[in-house]
């Protein structure tokens, strides 16, 4: 009764809110003045593995040397996620439908399991790895698809490389994106759909007996995605798009999300998109009209920059951002490296294809 | 179940063709809903008792209500005059009680004649008001607690002098037929007292909508801090409220004693409730700065027929009060709620889509086969004062190569040949100036937005041509008045046809007609002969650019919204008629201008896009996201990238000129040819462009084709 008044009036639950970026998340052009160390079209999950910078793009899997990206292997499909072993194993999520383990020195695949959609990847210790699946309907390619439809069918699952089994822990996930293993040894994924990051509550972590979550940073003004832990303890974050009020409009109006999923080409819907503002033919807001040739950092756009440090208790403590008019739209993936007391920050920008750097401990 | 979907479609487009929902926020508009309301409950109050006791509304009665309304009516008036001014007087049934015994005791132990003994009352009363007064308006005492105060004062006196003069007024009869012929005396049906009534009543309208002292009251009520800043003595003001409200009283009360010569001590007994509850059922507002003697009567008749209805049906004198607090609490609910939320529900259903369905968009991708295909012509073209003029809508050229230009500051500014390195202000006529046109003597003519259509000769004097057009028939709010004149380009005749974009939006929310997308704008023609404007199309959907033909037989005009060109025929066999041109663009059209082969220019002012061309066939998505979402994050036109393309006659496609992912003229609203030159305008750009055309003719200039030789 009261939802349907709700429904009727557009208060209450109904509402279109989108929480504003305040406190530590207030924006700043930090991202668009770093230094860009490269471009690389659709760069992504940045791992440090044998004191190299890995990253893939595309297809490729490779090395960051001399500011290049240098392909050590193509792989079948697009590289959604990666993760690096203590023993230098790689464990590669395919965009078809796979979770492969790979050694990087020989170039050769050891391992594999299917995963419908693997959005990331964790290896808790050599034989351990945690996968999490986005959905069971959509790649993650098709990740705008699973968020229009509003999907909730992500998982998390448990793989033992040592015996071959997989659990699956958990279930009905709204596209879980990020997986972390945090200071105190608990394990933390980020929900994209529900604006969230979750702590796993299971001690054992084996999925028998109730395993729950437990919401530890909500109402987050994007949708969040990869996460890592910084040799301090932080973790970053990656919020690859923003959360827009006619976003959230649309995925209310079903008659009007469904004709445009099965009408209108993916790139123009009104969806958050890693890069968008690009092509004439995609949806434009009014706040975005241009005025004497000049778009305005605040208007409401479909991609942003925007990476969160936050501390151990997952509460925010600084931002990084590239705003409507900056030029590092779509961060999925961060990595803070520690040499000689110095540390840096490199954030991958997905939707742009450039990689960024600076300084991050002067900052704390 | 494709034939379910074709069907509810159907439904859907039918529905919001006969349902006109913009009506509803135009009706919220006018200030008479205000009315609307308190006429509902007459009515309805009439109805009532028309159908539950008979003979309520017999003749007899309706003398008998119409003296009761004469003395009510002015109390009404009393309490209305105090709380527009932002106060209360609820000693106004003291007042009258006081009004009441002088007169008694002037006529019946004075034995005055009537005319002085009106004199005194009505002095009675003016020293009641001036006691309030004196304490509200010059000491600030708090209103409410005041007039209570006197309410209690005033009728004690009365008390006291009643009981020792009841008797005596009792006992003796007047021999003064004047006396009774004032309380039950009628010219031709009418009660001397319902004439006396109507003629304060008048003046008080009149002092109200017409007089600088009813002008200072609604100012001090509407706000004393400003009333005060602007001059107005606030003190002075409100005591004269009070002193108003006295003696409107105290004549009521004469009317009264007239009457019934009663000098019972029930006198005027509860009548500050009634008062009250019938100015607030009126409309009057307890906040102050509302009000009219339209709404103090409206209120007065409500609340008498009930009163005298109640009493008709046998409701005890307590009840009555009951259900009389009832009301005013209703009364006050409604008032206070309605103030309060009307610009709330006003902005909320303000804005009301329709249904459109666009055919699929042509292509426009780089080098496709499409006539429309990209590319990067106007990459390099001359800019033309960068950084000094802002938002040159339109441009255009005279024969002596200066370079005119509107702003957004509403100037006309110019360039000076040859170069056009020079800018100076041409004329400033105010508003937005937009299309231009020049006349056959050389006059700048053009369209103003929110002011009309202004022409500005070559010395820059500058002259309204009008600004008006003949009111619809079927428009709620009056649309004589131009709202948006956008372009306008002139006949051989010399006549000024001209566009207004839209009637409902303004110069910087007329995109968001696009979320409406009905035909809320015209075409409209100004003959300088007879200095008559009549509109000649209406219904068009953002209807913008305009252009005469070159065989000056028709104007072709742009409808943004809908993506089409269409040509109006001005003479010939189809003079009047409107006929296709070019029916799907791929993007929202603006400014059409003629060029050197025969041709015409269109400047495309933004792009389609599949999300908002889905958007326009749900009309309820586009309404629920205007009541929504924060205006800043509506789904809009994109009107960020635009083009020049050139057309023919038969309106086929023969050229593109693009800026794509360039700084300079992404965004175009306008294009004129000059001397194998295009000058290129843009409504929010702060440059203006010039592109050589390649094998242009390099002689030809708009005027001579216009009009066949130099100036």
């Amino acid at each position: 009764m009261k939802s349907m008044y709700y429904r009727i009036l557009g208060r209450g639950d109904a509402a279109m809110h989108v929480p504003v970026m305040d406190g530590p998340l207030k924006p700043n052009n930090r991202l668009d003045v770093a230094e860009r160390v490269t471009e690389v079209p659709e760069l992504d999950n940045l791992v440090s593995c044998e004191g190299k910078l890995w990253a893939t793009s595309e297809t490729q899997l490779g090395v960051l040397s001399n500011d290049r990206l240098e392909t050590v292997h193509t792989f079948s499909s697009t590289i959604t996620c990666l993760a690096v072993s203590e023993t230098s194993r790689l464990a590669i999520g395919l965009d078809e439908g796979r979770v492969v383990i790979f050694d990087p020195s020989s170039k050769e695949v050891l391992d594999e399991q299917v995963v419908a959609s693997p959005t990331a990847l964790l290896f808790w210790d050599e034989d351990d790895l945690f996968i999490a699946s986005g959905s069971k309907e959509h790649s993650p390619s098709e990740w705008q698809a699973d968020l229009m439809s509003e999907g909730r069918s992500g998982s998390l699952t448990r793989w033992s490389l040592k015996d071959g089994s997989a659990h699956t822990l958990l279930s009905g996930l709204a596209y879980p994106t990020g997986l972390v293993r945090d200071k105190t040894d608990r394990l933390v994924f980020s929900e994209a759909w529900k604006h969230r990051l979750c702590v796993f509550a299971d001690p054992t972590l084996d999925g028998i007996g109730r395993p729950g979550i437990e919401p530890v940073l909500t109402r987050l003004p994007g949708y969040p995605g990869a996460l890592s832990l910084n040799p301090d303890g932080s973790i970053w974050m990656a919020v690859f798009a923003p959360r827009n009020q006619l976003v959230e409009f649309v995925l209310t109006e079903r008659e009007y999300c469904t004709k445009m999923m099965r009408q209108v080409d993916r790139s123009l819907w009104i969806a958050p998109t890693l890069r968008g503002g690009r092509n004439y033919h995609e949806p434009m807001q009014w706040g975005a009209v241009k005025q004497l040739g000049v778009l305005k950092p605040w208007a409401p756009v479909l991609s942003y920059g925007l990476a969160v440090r936050l501390n151990a208790e997952f509460q925010p403590i600084e931002s990084l951002h590239s705003r409507a008019d900056g030029s590092v739209h779509g961060v999925t993936s961060l990595l803070e490296t520690r040499e000689n007391d110095r540390a840096t920050t490199y954030a991958a920008a997905k939707g742009d294809g450039v990689l960024v750097r600076m300084d991050a401990g002067s900052q704390l | 179940m494709l034939g379910l979907r074709m069907n509810l479609e159907l439904v859907r487009k039918w529905r919001y063709q006969l349902i006109p929902d913009h009506v509803v926020g135009e009706i919220l508009e006018k200030r008479w809903t205000d009315n609307a309301i308190p006429i509902v409950t007459l009515a309805g109050v009439i109805a009532a008792l028309y159908l539950s006791i008979p003979d309520f509304f017999s003749s007899y009665a309706i003398t008998d209500y119409s003296r009761q309304i004469a003395e009510l009516g002015l109390v009404v008036l009393a309490m209305t005059i105090v709380m527009i001014a932002g106060g209360i007087d609820l000693s106004v049934g003291s007042t009258f009680a006081i009004g009441n015994f002088t007169a008694l005791y002037c006529v019946h132990i004075l034995g005055m004649h009537p005319l002085p003994a009106f004199g005194l009352t009505c002095l009675s009363g003016i020293l009641c008001g001036a006691f309030n007064g004196y304490f509200i308006g010059y000491l600030r005492l708090r209103a409410f607690l005041t007039t209570l105060v006197s309410l209690i004062i005033f009728r004690s006196i009365v008390d006291l002098l009643l009981q020792k003069h009841a008797v005596g007024i009792m006992a003796t009869f007047p021999d003064s037929d004047l006396w009774y012929e004032i309380g039950e005396g009628d010219l031709w049906g009418l009660p001397y007292t319902i004439i006396a009534t109507g003629m304060i009543a008048i003046f008080v309208h009149i002092l109200f909508s017409r007089m600088r002292p009813g002008w200072h009251i609604m100012a001090v009520g509407g706000s004393r801090r400003s009333a005060h800043n602007a001059g107005v003595n606030v003190k002075r003001t409100v005591f004269l409220t009070y002193v108003a409200s006295g003696l409107l009283c105290t004549i009521a009360a004469f009317m009264f004693a007239s009457r019934l010569s009663s000098a019972s001590s029930d006198a005027g007994n509860g009548l500050e409730i009634m008062a009250l509850t019938a100015a607030v059922l009126g409309g009057t507002s307890l906040g102050g700065g509302r009000g009219s003697v339209a709404k103090a009567l409206l209120g007065t008749a409500i609340v008498l027929l009930l009163s005298n209805g109640l009493i008709r049906l046998g409701i005890q004198g307590g009840a009555s009060s009951l259900i009389f607090g009832i009301i005013l609490m209703l009364a006050v609910l409604i008032d206070v709620r309605w103030l309060k939320n009307r610009g709330k529900i006003l902005n909320k259903v303000y804005v009301s889509p329709t249904y459109m369905r666009l055919p699929p968009a042509p292509e426009t991708g780089a080098g496709g086969s499409s006539p429309y295909a990209q590319n990067d012509k106007l990459h390099h073209v001359e800019i033309i004062g960068l950084g000094e003029i802002e938002g040159p809508e339109d441009v255009i050229l005279d024969e002596n190569d200066h370079l005119y230009a509107g702003t957004r500051h509403g100037d006309v500014v110019r360039f000076l040949a040859p170069d056009h390195k020079k800018m100076e202000i041409f004329a400033h006529i105010g508003g937005r100036p937009l299309g231009m046109a020049l006349d056959a003597d050389g006059n700048l003519v053009t369209c103003v937005a929110s002011m009309g259509v202004y022409s500005v000769s070559p010395q820059g004097k500058v002259t309204k041509l009008t600004d008006q057009t003949n009111r619809s028939w079927s428009s709620v709010v009056d649309d004589s008045r131009l709202n948006l004149a956008d372009d306008l380009d002139i006949g051989p005749d010399g006549k000024v046809y001209f566009s207004e974009a839209t009637k409902r939006f303004d110069t910087h929310t007329w995109a968001v007609d696009c979320l409406e997308s009905r035909g809320n704008g015209r075409i409209v023609c100004y003959d300088p002969a007879t200095d008559r404007t009549r509109t000649l199309v209406s219904d068009l959907i953002f209807p913008n650019g305009i252009c005469t033909s070159h065989d000056g037989q028709s104007i072709l005009f742009a409808e943004s919204w809908a993506c089409r060109i269409s040509r109006y025929w001005i003479s010939g066999p189809s003079a009047g008629k409107v006929e296709p041109v070019i029916p799907n663009l791929p993007g929202y059209p603006d400014n059409i201008n003629r060029s050197s082969d025969g041709h015409y220019w269109l400047a495309l002012l933004g792009m389609r896009g599949p999300a908002l061309d889905l958007a326009q066939t749900i009309p309820g998505f586009r309404k629920r996201m205007a009541r929504r979402v924060a205006d800043d994050s509506w789904l809009f036109p994109n009107i960020n990238t635009g083009c020049v393309v050139k057309f023919n006659e038969q309106g086929e496609i023969l050229d593109a000129l693009w800026d794509l992912g360039g700084v300079n003229h992404p965004m175009l609203s306008s294009m004129r040819e000059h001397k194998g030159h295009l000058y290129l305008g843009g409504v929010s750009n702060n440059r203006i462009g010039k592109y050589k055309i390649p094998d242009a003719e390099p002689n030809w200039t708009g005027f001579t084709s216009y009009w066949g030789r130099a100036s």
